[in-house]
């Protein structure tokens, strides 16, 4: 009895790790249908061990051979289900001129290092929207941050003038009703106002510079990603998860 | 090489008729398929591949499946061909024959009129 125990488990190993092989190959399929080939496949060895003589790794090994590779299964799923296969890095190449060409041009004239990023097969589309939305959102930021301060500061400007009203009555006629209740409320309008005025004008700062860094983060990004690709669709390690799970 | 190729991409194309076919006699669970296709070696070559195959049937509404307990092991997935598998069958026998003759008499002239000078 002991015996048996210890080839069922690499048994079971075996069959494992082959259909977490199929899983990786088929990372490109939709979930639902990789998982109904999975589910498929393991059916199926079950059905091809049971009806074999023996159930060691042997005749594991013979049944996987039979199947076919990861890779054979991977390429024939994706014809038969028409599904274009997705470009590796090493079907890509190289990044070429193009790309570096897309870094500088971003950092330095970004509509054209952008447009020429969307032209370039190297990069996958989420990281050239994220790198346009980069761009896009730095100045839309400081667009925003623009129309806020004209709009802040004019009314700082009214409220100056309402405010200086009392001050200057205070100092012309020196009535005895209208200085008690603005003497001691001035100090903290004061500060107010103050803070009203710098206020959109610290934040206009970062804004203001972000005019030149935002080409030059879209670029920063661009570049980081020529360095890490990244794996197209599905992550391995959701899709060795899934076999887990089912 | 390019035999093999050529194979290949033949049998691709009638893979899934055979199948269909196999299943208009009755219906079959995945591997009992493979088993009535693996007496013919020269149409199934990777086993798993049947798979994807019956996945693409089943979208397009050819095949139906209905899962059943099996008396060793997991539950066993039965296919079995709709009335628009029927349909696809028969449109493809007659384009089959209509092609396997074109094939033949094409490749059996040189032989028929070697044969009778």
């Amino acid at each position: 009895m002991h015996e048996s125990a210890r080839p069922d488990e690499a048994v079971q190993r075996l069959i494992a790790t082959y259909l977490e092989e199929v899983a990786v190959a088929l990372a490109d399929l939709p979930p639902a249908q990789r998982r109904e080939i999975l589910d498929d496949l393991r059916a199926h060895i079950a059905d091809a061990l049971a009806a074999a003589p023996e159930q060691n790794e042997a005749a594991v090994r013979n049944i996987l051979d039979r199947m076919g590779t990861p890779d054979d299964l991977a390429r024939d799923a994706r014809e038969r289900l028409g599904i274009s296969p997705p470009p590796t890095a090493a079907a890509l190449g190289e990044p070429g001129l193009l790309e570096y060409a897309a870094i500088v041009l971003t950092a330095l004239l970004w509509p054209i290092g952008i447009l020429l990023a969307w032209s370039s097969a190297w990069w996958q589309t989420r990281h050239k929207v994220i790198a346009t939305l980069i761009g896009v959102l730095g100045i839309m930021a400081v667009v925003f941050g623009l129309i806020s301060f004209t709009v802040v500061s004019g009314t700082s400007v009214t409220a100056e003038v309402v405010l200086d009203v009392p001050v200057y009555v205070g100092e012309g006629t020196p009535t005895a009703e209208a200085t008690p209740p603005t003497g001691p409320a001035e100090p903290s309008r004061r500060f107010w106002r103050q803070v009203g005025e710098a206020g959109p004008r610290i934040l206009v700062l970062p804004l203001i510079l972000l005019i030149p860094a935002s080409p030059l983060l879209s670029a920063g990004y661009l570049a980081y990603r020529l360095r890490h690709p990244g794996r197209r669709r599905s992550r391995p390690r959701d899709v060795v998860g899934a076999v887990h799970a089912t | 090489m390019d035999t093999n190729a050529l194979l290949t991409q033949m049998r691709r194309g009638a893979l899934e008729y055979c199948v269909l076919g196999l299943l208009a006699r009755g219906e079959a669970y995945g591997f009992e398929l493979v088993q009535q296709l693996g007496q013919t070696p020269v149409l199934l070559t990777s086993e798993g591949t049947i798979y994807p195959l019956l996945s693409r049937l089943h979208r397009e509404g050819l095949v139906e499946t209905e899962w059943r307990e099996s008396p060793s092991g997991p539950p066993r997935k039965y296919y079995r061909v709709t009335p628009a598998g029927e349909v696809a069958l028969e449109a493809f026998r007659e384009q089959w024959r209509a092609f396997r003759d074109a094939v033949d008499s094409i490749l059996q002239t040189g032989k028929a009129e070697t044969g009778a000078s």
